[in-house]
């Protein structure tokens, strides 16, 4: 899934990414994961994973 | 069965049925990744008292000094497929094992006829897309105000009519407010 679905996921909105250094970070590389699918799970809850890369751009501040 | 009203009103409300809304398990970061873990339920029902949801509404709508009727979460429960519940695979994908229930299984017909305080049964309209639901009392979570408010407009379903609305947040009440008392040793004979 490419980065721009998650265009509102920034660091600061997560909360445990802050940093002191006042670094501008970001985040990139997206990755999801979701929990194998069975035939007759239509309508049931699953459990999805977010990886996602943080880098720092200090060009930014 | 109950009644339900399917036109969509300008707030969230108590009873409010919302598909797709997520969970938040977790969030870390560690060595430069950030992983978040979320569930995604495919049906919640909104608990949160109806008075407390018009008050926080009006207060966002309607800007005053003072902002103290808002919320900061709303309180919901998920809806799981009865016929996956009674087979015991209702939370199978996020590997959660279940009790299986015999057809002649008494308690079965105690949580289909709301006799069991952790259940509650929910008929939707034969003419309604939703199938026969269960909500489990237990499964209750919270979810940010504003993002409820946002799946709203987007990920309605329908709304519990207000009489059988209370009564599922009356049995909600009755059951968070339960007393559990310690196991006693049973009496020499």
């Amino acid at each position: 899934m490419p980065s721009n679905d998650y265009g509102s996921m920034t660091t600061d909105d997560l909360g445990s990414a802050t940093r002191s250094d006042r670094e501008h970070e970001t985040v990139s590389e997206v990755h999801e994961e979701i929990s194998p699918e069975e035939s007759y799970s239509v309508s049931k809850p699953k459990r999805i994973i977010i990886r996602a890369k943080i880098t720092h751009d200090k060009d930014q501040d | 069965m109950i009644k339900i009203k399917t036109e969509r009103d300008g707030r969230v409300s108590q009873g409010d049925v919302l598909r797709n809304i997520d969970y938040i398990e977790r969030i870390q970061e560690a060595r430069g990744i950030l992983e978040v873990s979320k569930i995604a339920f495919p049906y919640i029902i909104v608990l949160t008292q109806d008075c407390d949801l018009e008050q926080d509404n009006k207060s966002r709508e309607i800007p005053k000094e003072t902002q103290d009727k808002l919320l900061i979460s709303v309180l919901v429960a998920p809806l799981y497929n009865a016929e996956h519940f009674f087979n015991g695979e209702h939370l199978s994908t996020i590997g959660i094992t279940s009790r299986i229930f015999d057809k002649k299984d008494r308690f079965a017909d105690y949580i289909k006829s709301n006799q069991s305080a952790r259940f509650h049964f929910l008929e939707f309209p034969s003419d309604f897309s939703l199938v026969d639901s269960i909500i489990d009392f237990k499964h209750y979570f919270s979810v940010p105000t504003p993002y409820i408010r946002e799946m709203k407009k987007a990920n309605y379903v329908c709304t519990v009519s207000e009489l059988y609305r209370e009564d599922i947040s009356h049995r909600f009440a009755s059951f968070l407010s339960r007393i559990g008392l310690p196991d006693m040793p049973k009496a020499k004979k």
